[in-house]
């Protein structure tokens, strides 16, 4: 995914390697950037199926 | 120098590097065709394709890298490219770079060269390049690099037999070197000079990687250097500590500064080019004299009128107003004042504080409009690239309350939730900004929900919210450059290099939004029951009352009725909750204009939530979280002291 501060790609395994704050009720739905710590939100199932095949259709 | 260019055994290597999306997968298809391996890389989960292609009789092992910005890595993926380029016996190493942002990516061709792999630089993309009217002169560019250069369109298969050719002939050229400035040629000089071990990696590169601190570096001269680590080990230490504050801000600099002569003559625009909108724009976003005025404009435009008046005045009035206190409410309870029987759970789903009649309409008729209105204006501004701009813009004032511009991530996340962006902070590279910020966001950073809900209150009542605003901003800034006096530590550099800006994309901005919106509904709802629920109990058992009757000085001290006391009350357990509870109160006619700025003031300043203040703890610790817990109720109230007496005596709003 691409980060909406600094623009740079990551993987969802490397966002995971930042420690969730813990403090929501259905977990971390933050994707922090491994390069700028920003937290981009977590695209959820049936929204991410929706961007898949949109990007297959491009 | 130690070259790489060493014979291989079988099968040459080739490697392909670059930032994601150049190309480079594209271009390990046309070189290695079907037949391709994928596997993770031994000891790692990163996924590594392999492939062969053969070119003049000889056979090649082509394998393509996961994307990376530098040599220094900050992600696995990066890490790994790197473990290739410095294991892998490589015959070449090819640099994919898009031709549109040349000016961006060329820094890492510069640390290939010094690092003294064999290069081959693939201009990519530059149809695309072409097409926007962008020449480069691919012949000059490889002259002034000393490296072979191939321009191409891979997707269209241009330069693939250049790509060949140049793999062909890749040999044992000497490499060129690129002068940086004479102290930072110094700096790498007293580090090169103590190194005696026998590596791969050219010196000069080796070094700068010991001064930015690369800790698998430091292990490997480690085990390299012996006894004599601890010299080496020692001249870096303190170089790097002599530059703390802008050593790689220096580093960057003097890359940017070679690429820019290198490209001087080699890159041309067409001369009626003008400047893109976007490019222009971007340069008044981060200039001081137009980035503030732009920065007010965008606060009004996207938060005071979308989301003040258009979510916290139409709509919540469409949803609290019209659905709720019309319909949705008397249909409840006339429902259940029919068919439960019992007082106590009548209370419990319809009551004052009952699970719909607040619980619920809270999270879905006034929160929720506000912050989908607010999560729309903030997928607008991230998608457009805003806010790293906003972060160079405020670097200069973020200075004077000791912090810099990397401040504004979680600043701009506390808009989002505090929480969160309190833990966040542990990214801040020193403890005085972390302890800092911790204490801003505690104090004068509202959430979207209580910022939307402010906002939509004080737009009605005219100069209240500018009182509010000047307020807010004032305590920030005092607060924040008292805090820095007192506070010792050190003040590091702030650099970033900004993507580039453009126009909101419809598909991003919604995906975003809908998320953030299903996040946050999700999250809040059943905490507003469970609030609600709390709430009632406390009515019940007279609880909340005995609180309300203990807050009530307080209030009388800021000139508010006894009844705001349950705002402040909601508000410890969300600032949302709390900020919801006044806005029932100013719907109910118990505030003047006075009352409702004082009261709106003192609790976006009042102390942070429940779950903000246990992050606090956990990021701070139980001292400095419970002085900052202190600090900032005493400043809140006395505040709102001040201002009720200002704001009477003035006459102001009356």
């Amino acid at each position: 995914m691409k980060c909406g501060f600094c623009g740079r790609h990551f993987t969802p395994a490397e966002a995971a390697e930042k420690e969730p704050c813990g403090r929501c009720l259905r977990g971390c739905q933050k994707s922090y950037c491994p390069y700028c710590s920003y937290g981009n939100p977590m695209i959820p199932g049936f929204l991410d199926r929706w961007v898949k095949n949109k990007d297959k259709k491009e | 120098m130690a070259s790489q260019n060493k014979a291989p055994k079988g099968d040459r290597k080739v490697i392909l590097v670059g930032n994601p999306n150049v190309g480079k997968s594209v271009l390990f298809n046309a070189l290695t065709g079907a037949y391709t391996v994928v596997s993770n890389y031994p000891g790692t989960s990163v996924a590594v394709a392999r492939g062969h292609c053969e070119i003049n009789g000889q056979r090649y092992e082509i394998l393509d890298t996961p994307g990376m910005y530098s040599l220094l890595p900050i992600t696995e993926e990066e890490r790994v490219a790197r473990e290739m380029l410095l294991l892998e016996d490589a015959h070449a190493v090819i640099h994919v770079l898009d031709a549109r942002n040349i000016e961006r990516m060329l820094p890492m061709t510069l640390q290939l060269i010094e690092a003294g792999l064999p290069v081959i630089l693939l201009v990519n993309i530059l149809d695309e390049a072409e097409r926007s009217g962008m020449s480069i002169d691919i012949p000059l560019l490889q002259e002034k690099l000393g490296i072979p250069v191939v321009g191409g369109a891979m997707r269209s298969k241009r330069g693939l037999k250049e790509v060949r050719q140049a793999i062909a002939e890749c040999g044992d050229d000497d490499l060129p070197s690129f002068g940086y400035s004479s102290d930072l040629e110094k700096d790498i000089a007293k580090v090169t000079d103590t190194l005696t071990g026998d590596y791969r990696l050219d010196l000069r590169a080796l070094a700068l990687l010991l001064l930015q601190k690369d800790d698998e570096i430091l292990a490997l001269v480690s085990d390299r250097e012996g006894d004599n680590f601890e010299q080496v080990q020692q001249a870096a230490a303190e170089t790097a500590f002599e530059h703390r504050f802008d050593l790689h801000l220096r580093i960057s600099l003097e890359r940017k500064r070679v690429c820019k002569g290198l490209l001087a003559e080699t890159v041309r625009q067409p001369e009626n080019r003008r400047l893109r909108f976007a490019d222009r724009l971007s340069a008044w976003t981060t200039n001081p004299w137009t980035g503030f005025p732009l920065l007010i404009l965008v606060l009004y435009f996207g938060i005071y009128q979308f989301v003040g008046k258009f979510g916290a005045g139409v709509l919540v009035n469409l949803c609290e107003g019209s659905l709720f206190e019309n319909f949705l409410n008397p249909l409840a309870i006339s429902l259940i004042d029919r068919f439960v029987p019992w007082y106590w759970l009548r209370e419990l789903v319809v009551g004052e504080y009952g699970i719909f009649t607040l619980g619920v309409r809270y999270a879905v008729a006034l929160v929720l409009p506000i912050v989908g209105t607010f999560f729309l204006t903030f997928s607008v501004i991230e998608d457009v690239g805003y806010f790293p701009r906003l972060a160079m813009l405020v670097d200069r004032v973020f200075k004077k309350i000791g912090l810099n511009g990397r401040a504004v991530i979680p600043m701009v996340l506390g808009f989002g939730c505090d929480t969160m962006a309190t833990m966040v902070t542990r990214t801040l590279e020193t403890v005085r900004e972390r302890v800092l910020v911790t204490l801003l966001l505690a104090l004068a950073i509202p959430c979207s929900a209580q910022l939307g809900v402010i906002l939509g209150l004080l737009s009605g009542v005219p100069g209240a919210l500018l009182v509010w605003t000047v307020c807010i901003v004032l305590i920030f800034l005092l607060v924040g450059f008292l805090s820095a006096q007192v506070l010792p530590g050190e003040r590091p550099m702030f650099y970033m290099e900004l993507p580039p800006m453009r126009l909101p994309q419809f598909h991003n901005v919604l995906v975003k939004t809908m998320t953030r919106m299903q996040w946050y509904f999700l999250e809040i709802f059943p905490l507003f029951i469970i609030a609600s629920v709390l709430l009632w109990a406390g009515k019940m058992t007279g609880a909340l009352e005995w609180l309300v009757r203990g807050m009530t000085p307080v209030m009388g001290m800021l000139g508010l009725p006894e009844e705001a006391s349950a705002a402040f009350i909601f508000g410890f357990f969300r600032r949302d909750f709390g900020a919801a509870g006044l806005y029932d109160l100013q719907e109910a006619g118990l505030l003047t204009p006075v009352q409702l700025t004082v009261a709106a003031v003192t609790m976006t300043l009042f102390v942070p939530c429940i779950a903000q203040f246990l992050m606090m703890k956990k990021e701070r610790g139980w001292k400095v979280s419970l002085g900052i817990f202190l600090f900032v109720t005493v400043l809140a109230f006395s505040v709102g002291w001040s201002l009720n007496i200002f704001l009477l005596f003035t006459g102001i709003l009356s």
